[in-house]
């Protein structure tokens, strides 16, 4: 029998989405179908091994693009593939990581390397002797698909067992590999109607009615159901993890769509008084989807 | 796809400051056919459209002209004549919103017309084809409102042969007017205008009265609204009463209160009949005034020792044994349901309370408002129409009555209550007519007296010795021997004045009903500013309200005097008929569309639908009759709904060729 030739990538990513296929005995247990042509995550696999390969059946990118090296990396697996899936959130919407588009380039390695001074260089000699080229930091976080095409999708922070097994045979079709119905539908505070006519953060007195009729922000309606309200369960609010539903262009706007039409008044004010960073929470996990997808400066 | 695009020159009005030429050379590549014409409404350039549709040349139509507002359905009927579905037309306004507006700045102006003609030509390759939604018509309306308006437009209507529910919140129709003994400008007699309308409206078959009854839902559209009305319990048995009133005159004192229909200046029982014109005249039960007597409560039967069943004095004062208070008591009261393919509201005015106006003295007795002074005045009313102040029952030496009280005020209503300075001249010459010799004066900003008869009624009133005086009253005093003293202006001297006068009546401003902002929530009319509510167009739809097949009538929809209210009935019922008469309508397919394999069935469109026109049970399903398209439940988490003609992709395709 032919297997199936699998490579995994991960760009800006954590690896978890990559790992919860570990997590899975069916994984093992169907090992002898497909074999793993390339996955640096946990096999030894350079960029010239990737050149020399020359069909790949399904590759699994997990992450969202940032460096130069991301960019031309995807884009060689896309060329051998058949089917690329983004895997995650990350992949998908842009993920948390994706929150760094509210900061500009400088401002992000500045930080992280304490001052600008600090800054490695592109090119560098290492001890004396080693020529180094760093792959380019570009001026914002992309999804996925916004460097090649994709054929699935598969959401999630990471995905959830359920996804992993509707595409362990490595031969599905959708292109959405998420639930149909909401977070709200599984939750068990379940509610007749929802509206909402004041504001609370969930740190204040929670009485266990839903989230949003309360007047917390819970992203329940907003967010496809797979994880079985898991945050819920534990009195903590829906932050959207799985992003949109397919449909869904930009997460944060529907939220704010939601909300004006649930609200039995003005709340704006409210909202953006006890939220005062409330373009970071609606867009936790979407930003780099979003219509305006990064700080706008003035020229 | 073959895209025709039309450009108007709308005589000079677009062409002298748009460069048409320009706009035709620009577009020659981007479209499969350009055309102009001088008058892109008239009827050749109608044919040409619609030739180049038949000839296939064009199958979707983009038009360059005046506001959709003014000629889209004569565009559409171009497209539908030629066999296209006409809502494959998109009209990119290039006067309103460009020459008429960018007159100075022809370059600019021309480069606009190109964007919004983009726009136009991005949405239309959105568009899908769509029918029409047409709709079976329940031959029938429901009236709201049983005053002269309702009444007369119930009337017209019932001759014309429609069903019609006449809903009225009293237990009797006649509504303002058949309190009044006068009405201008003729000075007849109201009761004598209206009893007759009151008598046809209880005695056409056509019309079923419903009165003591307010409406409670409606649902649906035009066409077919579903409604519910509840009627008030009433204990008694209107089959059998015969509005002989003997059961209104042995309550007990404990057991009255201010009579409304006397405009609180009378008392009435726990029993009672609305007036001496009532129709229906039948009893009416008032549980929270009733005092149980003989300890007999609602719902209750009492045997007396030897088991005669005690009656209480109204069971017992009835003839006909119509009254039973053994009935348990049902707040709820009654349940109506039915269906009717119109509405017309016509539920009138109400006048602004003497209490609010703290200058004017209100807790003095002899202050009053206009509308108590029509019931002094009234044959029927507390005086028996004799010219007295109540707190002492003596006729006056002077009158005061005062204009504007709350009209034409930045602290209440900047608009003008209309009838007010016309109804004061006619009461204050009813007081002379009767009393000559009692000082009558009138304060006013200025007299309005417009239109037919009206000046000429004026005049005649300072004929007869009223006194006029030009200038807003300050304030009114209560003198310690009960005499009020008013703090005037008079503008003509150019001084104060103060006049003691025996009687003052305010003529307070009219304005809408409370329960009626409460009925137009509901049903889903708009009110506007002035807090009237709202036609759709002050000038081409003065009687259609805001929703299709709700229309207007009468005070409702601001102040007005009998011959507008009328007329405007009259109109509102011609109205209802021509739409009526067909046998089905059609409705624009501009409503919600729900695309079932992405919705999650989460419900929030349920929730916040404001026409309950969208239900969830699997997945969201859109009632087409009951959608008024206003995309509120577009916010759908899922993305899930559309509305057809607007859809998200329609929208963005224009902002996009708008900005990009
Ligand atoms: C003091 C005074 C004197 C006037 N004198 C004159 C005059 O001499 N000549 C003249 O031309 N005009 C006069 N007018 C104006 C005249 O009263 C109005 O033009 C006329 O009454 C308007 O009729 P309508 O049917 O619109 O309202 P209304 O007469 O107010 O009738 C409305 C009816 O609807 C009913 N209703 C209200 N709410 C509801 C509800 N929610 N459900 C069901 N039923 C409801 C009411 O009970 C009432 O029966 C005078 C006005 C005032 C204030
Ligand atoms: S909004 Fe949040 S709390 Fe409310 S039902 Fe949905 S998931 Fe549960
Ligand atoms: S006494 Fe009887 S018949 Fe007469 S008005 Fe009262 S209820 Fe009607
Ligand atoms: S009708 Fe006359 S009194 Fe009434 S508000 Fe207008 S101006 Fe004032
Ligand atoms: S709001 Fe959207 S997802 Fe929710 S039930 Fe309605 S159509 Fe379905
Ligand atoms: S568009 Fe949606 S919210 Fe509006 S009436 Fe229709 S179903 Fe209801």
């Amino acid at each position: 029998m032919k297997k199936i030739k699998l490579a995994f990538y991960s760009a800006s990513g954590c690896s978890g989405c990559m790992l919860s296929f570990f997590d899975l005995e069916e994984f093992f247990i169907s090992s002898e179908r497909f074999s793993i042509v390339w996955a640096p995550m946990f096999t030894n696999s350079k960029l010239e091994d990737l050149e020399k390969i020359d069909k790949i059946d399904v590759t699994f990118i997990e992450g969202s693009i940032r460096l130069s090296e991301h960019e031309e990396i995807v884009k060689i697996l896309r060329e051998k593939s058949e089917k690329v899936v983004a895997l995650g959130t990350c992949a998908v919407f842009g993920g948390v990581p994706g929150l760094s588009n509210f900061y500009s380039t400088e401002e992000i390695l500045s930080e992280v390397f304490g001052s600008d001074k600090e800054v490695p260089k592109p090119r560098l000699l290492l001890d004396g002797k080693y020529e180094l080229t760093l792959p380019e930091f570009r001026d914002e976080m992309r999804r996925v698909e916004e460097v090649i095409d994709v054929d699935h999708f598969v959401p999630g922070c990471p995905p959830s067992e359920d996804q992993l097994l509707k595409i362990i045979d490595f031969n599905f079709e959708e292109k959405w590999i998420v639930e149909k119905s909401s977070v709200c539908n599984v939750c068990p505070r379940k509610v007749e109607e929802i509206k909402v006519s004041s504001v609370k953060r969930a740190f204040e007195r929670d009485d266990g009615r839903c989230f949003l009729i309360q007047g917390i922000l819970c992203f329940g309606p907003l967010t496809p159901g797979n994880c079985e309200a898991t945050c819920v369960k534990v009195n903590v609010p829906c932050r959207g993890c799985y992003g949109a539903f397919p449909n869904v262009r930009d997460f944060g706007a529907k939220v704010v769509d939601l909300l004006s039409s649930i609200a039995e008044k003005n709340i704006a004010e409210e909202l953006s008084r006890k939220y005062p960073n409330l373009a970071r929470v609606i867009y936790a996990y979407t930003l780099p989807s979003a219509i305006i997808n990064k700080r706008v400066r003035k020229r | 796809m073959k895209i025709g695009l039309y450009i108007c020159h709308c005589g000079r009005n677009i062409a002298d400051v748009v460069d048409i030429k320009n706009l035709i050379g620009y577009f020659k590549d981007k479209v499969n056919v350009v055309r102009d014409h001088l008058f892109m409404c008239s009827e050749p350039a109608w044919e040409m459209i619609r030739s180049d549709v038949t000839n296939k040349l064009v199958d979707r139509v983009v038009i360059a002209a005046c506001s959709p507002y003014n000629h889209e359905k004569f565009f559409r009927s171009a497209l539908e004549t030629a066999g296209l579905s006409k809502y494959l037309l998109e009209i990119a306004n290039i006067r309103e919103q460009c020459s008429w507006v960018h007159g100075k700045n022809k370059r600019e102006a021309t480069e606009k017309a190109k964007r919004l003609i983009e726009a136009a030509i991005s949405k239309v390759k959105t568009l899908k084809p769509l029918d029409d939604l047409r709709f079976e018509v329940e031959r029938s309306v429901l009236v709201i409102g049983g005053g002269i308006a309702g009444m007369t437009a119930s009337l017209d209507l019932a001759k014309m042969g429609f069903k019609v529910y006449l809903v009225e919140k009293e237990p009797s129709v006649g509504g303002k007017l058949i309190k009044f003994d006068k009405i201008f400008p003729l000075n007849d007699c109201a009761s004598c205008v209206v009893s007759s309308l009151m008598a046809e409206v209880a005695n056409n078959p056509m019309i079923e009265l419903i009165t003591y009854a307010e409406v409670e839902e409606v649902d649906g559209s035009f066409g077919n609204f579903n409604v519910k009305v509840r009627k008030k319990q009433t204990y008694v048995d209107w089959e059998k009463c015969i509005g002989c009133g003997a059961c209104t005159t042995v309550c007990p004192p404990k057991a009255w209160k201010p009579n409304e229909f006397d405009e609180g200046l009378s008392k009435r029982a726990a029993m009672y009949i609305v007036s001496p014109q009532a129709v229906p005249k039948k009893a009416v039960h008032d549980p929270e005034l009733c005092v149980n007597c003989g300890k007999k409560k609602l719902g209750t039967r009492r045997f007396l020792r030897g088991g005669k069943e005690y009656l209480t004095p109204c069971e017992k004062a009835c003839p006909t044994k119509a009254i039973d208070r053994s009935k348990s008591w049902n707040p709820e009261g009654e349940l109506l349901n039915f269906n009717v393919g119109a509405i017309i509201v016509a539920t009138g005015y109400k006048v602004m309370e003497k209490e609010t106006f703290k200058e004017y003295a209100p807790h003095s007795p002899n202050v009053i408002t206009a509308l108590q002074f029509e019931r002094i005045l009234s044959p029927t009313g507390p005086t028996g129409g004799k010219v007295l102040r109540l707190s002492d029952g003596k006729k006056p030496k002077a009158i005061s009555f005062i204009s504007c009280v709350g009209s034409r005020d930045v602290r209440y209503h900047t608009y003008c209550s209309k009838v007010c300075c016309l109804y004061m001249l006619k009461q204050a010459r009813l007081v002379k007519e009767r009393e000559p010799e009692i000082d009558v004066y009138i304060h006013v900003i200025d007299v309005r007296a417009p239109g037919k008869d009206l000046e000429e009624y004026y005049i005649e009133a300072r004929r007869m010795g009223i006194g006029v005086i030009r200038g807003k009253v300050g304030g009114i005093e209560e003198l310690p021997n009960g005499r009020l003293r008013i703090l005037g202006f008079d503008a003509d001297l150019g001084m104060p004045v103060e006049v003691e006068v025996d009687l003052v009546v305010l003529a307070t401003a009219i304005e809408l009903p409370e329960d009626s902002k409460e009925l137009a929530r509901k049903i889903g009319v708009a009110v506007d500013p002035s807090g009237f509510l709202k036609e759709d167009h002050p000038k081409l739809r003065p009687v259609e309200s805001t929703l299709s097949g709700i229309f207007l009538a009468g005070c409702c929809q601001g102040p007005k005097d009998v011959s507008e209210t009328v007329a405007q009935a009259k109109a509102a019922a011609a109205s209802v008929a021509s739409l009526l008469s067909k046998e089905e309508i059609k409705v624009e397919p501009f409503i919600a569309k729900v695309n079932e394999e992405a919705c999650s069935g989460c419900g929030i469109c349920e929730n916040v639908c404001p026409f309950n026109a969208i239900k969830v049970n699997e997945v969201a399903v859109v009632d087409e009759r009951s959608c008024k398209g206003c995309g509120i439940c577009a916010s759908c988490p899922a993305k899930a709904i559309d509305i057809q003609g607007y859809s998200a992709e329609s929208i963005i395709a224009e902002i996009d060729a708008l900005v990009g």
